[in-house]
């Protein structure tokens, strides 16, 4: 993604207080602009949806909708947008939900002069953004699990759904992957099925680059 | 008008300093993001008003309300928080809070509350709910803050010594959950 010229803003918080002070804090920056502002989440989700806003900021605690609930909806209905969540809560679990919602960025109100400018841009660029306290729990996280032997946070396939995937984008056949897996060619076509259904995919192109995107198999 | 702003949250503050700045006659004396150096900035400043926020990082605000209104010549002290309930009202009002504004206060109401008064008495289901948890010695004190009595006059009425009457209130915030600070005290 190229990144534009300015940053249009949605700019999400249920209090007109604190929209004030983060558009003063936008827009003392030359690349960003506020463009619109919600009130709440269902306002944010609608507003949200036209194209001229490139990024949402949205609040995680606003009535009608969350801010994670918004930001679910808009990153599934308009992929290109990106959101960056801002929150109150130091803690793990927001900012883990944040992640899994579709956001780019978390960014502690507590400091939002500080970081907000930076996660903006970051997040334009199509890094993530995190505070230090969320990169050390995300990866004291992700050891944790690798500890324990689980998949990766929110994997939505099983583990042998995984090797399934893996075996199907090496082209190999219904027959071959029942025989290395000791299965019958029934349970693997079911599993496929499954797979594919689970991931919202149509057929096994899709699948393929899914296994390359997860580096289960080299491109 | 002098104001001081105490708030953890730096858009909180950016986006009232913008809004206080653009009125006549009000002005912001000084902005903290800590219950230390809010006590600090109105001590030096000596505003007319201070909006505290109720949840401060090193400290709540009632604390430091309480704090505040012991100075010489204190300002009014309104707590700004986005959980405002009726019991935090008869909470504020035992710190010396002149009133409590929610965060989603509209703009409007909140700069006509900094001029003149906020809060518009306490709720009366509120007061006795809290009220039934205190010692019955406080009744009194609680009766006559919740009337906006002067606390020299609480203090001339009840008969107390100086600062009697600042420890009771500590151990009546402290009763009802009123924050870290003052159930330290009250230990």
């Amino acid at each position: 993604m190229t990144v534009p010229l300015h940053t249009r803003i949605l700019l999400a918080d249920d209090h007109a207080v604190v929209r004030r002070g983060l558009r003063l804090v936008l827009e003392g920056e030359p690349d960003l602009r506020v463009v619109a502002e919600a009130g709440d989440g269902a306002e944010a989700v609608e507003r949200g949806l036209h194209a001229d806003v490139d990024l949402a900021v949205l609040d995680i605690s606003m009535p009608r909708m969350t801010g994670l609930q918004a930001a679910r909806e808009l990153t599934s209905r308009r992929g290109d947008l990106r959101v960056l969540i801002l929150s109150m809560h130091d803690n793990e679990q927001y900012l883990f939900e944040a992640l899994r919602a579709g956001a780019s960025g978390y960014v502690l109100k507590s400091v939002a002069d500080r970081d907000l400018v930076e996660a903006c841009r970051a997040t334009m660029r199509g890094e993530p953004f995190l505070y230090p306290g969320a990169v050390r729990s995300l990866m004291r996280d992700f050891v944790e699990r690798a500890r324990r032997g689980e998949g990766r946070p929110d994997d939505p396939l099983t583990p042998r759904e995984v090797e399934i995937v893996k075996l199907v984008a090496e082209a190999r056949t219904t027959r071959e992957i029942a025989a290395e897996l000791v299965l019958s060619e029934k349970t693997v076509e079911r599993h496929r099925t499954n797979i594919l259904a689970k991931l919202g995919m149509r057929d096994r192109v899709e699948l393929v680059r899914y296994a390359i995107r997860r580096g289960l198999v080299e491109p | 008008m002098d104001i001081v702003l105490v708030d953890d949250h730096p858009a909180v503050r950016a986006g009232l300093r913008g809004l206080i700045e653009g009125e006549a006659g009000l002005r912001v004396a000084a902005c903290a993001a800590t219950a230390r150096e809010g006590l600090e900035a109105i001590a030096t400043t000596r505003p007319d008003v201070a909006l505290v926020d109720l949840h401060l990082p090193d400290d709540d605000g009632l604390s430091l309300c309480l704090r505040t209104r012991a100075l010489e010549r204190p300002p009014r002290v309104i707590m700004y928080s986005a959980f405002a309930d009726a019991g935090l009202g008869v909470r504020a009002a035992i710190a010396g809070a002149e009133g409590v504004l929610p965060k989603a206060t509209p703009p409007q109401e909140l700069l006509a509350a900094l001029r003149d008064r906020a809060g518009a008495g306490l709720d009366v289901a509120a007061l006795r709910e809290l009220g039934e948890r205190l010692d019955p010695d406080d009744l009194p004190i609680l009766g006559m803050l919740a009337h906006g009595v002067p606390a020299d006059e609480i203090q001339a009425t009840l008969g107390l010594e100086a600062g009697e009457l600042e420890g009771r209130r500590w151990a009546m915030l402290a009763r009802l959950g009123g924050g870290r600070r003052a159930r330290l005290a009250a230990a």
